[in-house]
């Protein structure tokens, strides 16, 4: 995606939630919303003001990492250590029956602040793009030679073969209803791949639709 | 009056939706140009909100397809969209948009602007529909003769036979073809049924009469 174009859908999306806003608040200020709905309606301008804030501080975030802006603090990580530690945070701030995997162990020379931002996304998605009662995830740490290979297996939706790639262009989102409804605004797994390219890594999607995904990161010395 | 509004994002649909119906307009959401599509295969709506980035089609590139579409390509559109440029717009207004809103945009807007959007479809119609001589206006559809802004009250056959004389204004009409194509071809009356309608209207018309002029041994013509 070139600059322009990235511009082009920040300013799409950025706009989007103040239109709600803005609608809302006209829809009060003439009265058109009933009294009983007024409640509901002020609750939904809220919503809309924190998407609003979570998407700017994730498009500076992004911007920071694509564009080398960003401060990058190397040390050793443990991997096991660190992917323990998110899910645990994940399973303490969601109502959804999360069943959750961790084998295997790694150490890499990573900045665990970037490290933590990116499972976080991934995680979120195998729950977000999950339509099973209980959310199942596989995460299986490895070595091979000089690298650490994580892999994140989901029993979700899945993503077609045609998606795979494109699910990491900014903005690209394979269930607009379910993201929006969850607070996701596209960028998760660019900022992913931009955090595991500082890292010498890449990561790489194996799908099935109505099956699930596996996601492999893959993450140098 | 039927509404389309297209909109991808739940809640702008939904207050763009609600705006309209407290105007007392029919509405109908949809999500994607997919859902827009099937929706046209069952009813033309009388109004498009469309907008510009849906999901699964450009909404600029959709108004090219309606506009090639016989029976689409009147119906009116408003582009909804985030793009503010100028150029945005005209490429918007040069597929065939009837009017462009930016977001984030005022409710009452929206609405002011569909009302003045129907109004112009609704005057555009009107005008199709009129038939003008001088000061002598002819509405088809409401079979109506205003002269100088005064209703003309005429029977059937004069207002047949006026609406004739209007459309060939400028042509010398024989009595024979007027009575052919006012009273039709089985009409057994005389050519003096003509010259008596003739004198009824000019009476009616009162200053407007000079409109209609005699051509002697021959018919009528309008000027």
């Amino acid at each position: 995606m070139d600059k322009r174009e990235f511009m082009r859908l920040s300013v799409h999306e950025i706009k989007t939630p103040i239109s709600v806003i803005h609608g809302f608040a006209d829809l009060i200020s003439y009265g058109i919303i009933s009294e009983g709905e007024l409640e509901q309606t002020v609750e939904r301008i809220k919503k809309e003001a924190l998407r609003i804030t979570k998407l700017v501080d994730e498009l500076a975030f992004y911007i920071g990492i694509k564009e080398k802006l960003t401060d990058i603090n190397f040390d050793t990580v443990d991997i096991a250590v660190l992917l323990s530690r998110v899910v645990r945070d994940i399973k303490e701030n969601t109502e959804e029956n999360i069943e959750v995997t961790v084998s295997g162990e790694g150490s890499i020379k990573g900045d665990a602040g970037l490290l933590t931002v990116m499972l976080l996304h991934i995680i979120e998605n195998g729950i977000i793009y999950n339509d099973r009662e209980i959310k199942r995830l596989i995460c299986n740490i490895d070595k091979k030679q000089e690298k650490v290979i994580l892999t994140i297996e989901d029993n979700g939706i899945g993503i077609d073969k045609e998606e795979r790639e494109a699910v990491f262009r900014c903005f690209y989102r394979i269930d607009k209803g379910l993201s929006r409804g969850n607070g996701c605004n596209g960028l998760g797994l660019a900022i992913s791949r931009g955090i595991a390219q500082i890292h010498n890594g890449a990561i790489n999607i194996d799908s099935k639709k109505g099956k699930g995904t596996k996601v492999t990161i893959e993450l140098g010395e | 009056m039927l509404i389309y509004v297209v909109e991808d994002e739940r809640s702008i649909n939904e207050i763009e939706c609600y705006a309209l119906k407290s105007s007392n307009f029919e509405v109908m959401p949809f999500y994607s140009a997919a859902e827009l599509k099937k929706g046209m295969e069952k009813k033309i709506p009388d109004l498009i909100v469309l907008d510009v980035m849906l999901p699964d089609n450009d909404g600029i590139a959709m108004i090219g397809h309606m506009r090639d579409d016989v029976r689409l390509k009147n119906t009116p559109i408003i582009l909804v969209s985030a793009r503010s440029s100028e150029i945005e717009k005209v490429r918007g207004l040069d597929a065939g948009a009837d009017d462009y809103i930016t977001k984030p945009f005022g409710i009452m807007e929206l609405v002011s602007r569909v009302k003045a959007l129907l109004r112009r479809v609704e005057r555009r119609t009107d005008r199709t529909n009129l038939l003008i001589a001088g000061d002598i206006t002819i509405d088809e559809q409401k079979r109506e003769v205003i002269y100088q802004g005064q209703n003309i009250y005429l029977t059937y056959k004069e207002f047949e036979l006026l609406r004739y004389l209007v459309i060939n204004k400028g042509i010398v009409l024989s009595r024979d073809k007027i009575m052919e194509n006012v009273w039709g071809f089985d009409f057994q009356g005389e050519s003096r049924t003509v010259d008596m309608h003739i004198k009824t209207l000019r009476s009616k018309l009162g200053q407007g009469r000079a409109i209609i002029k005699t051509v002697r041994n021959v018919g009528y013509k309008l000027n």
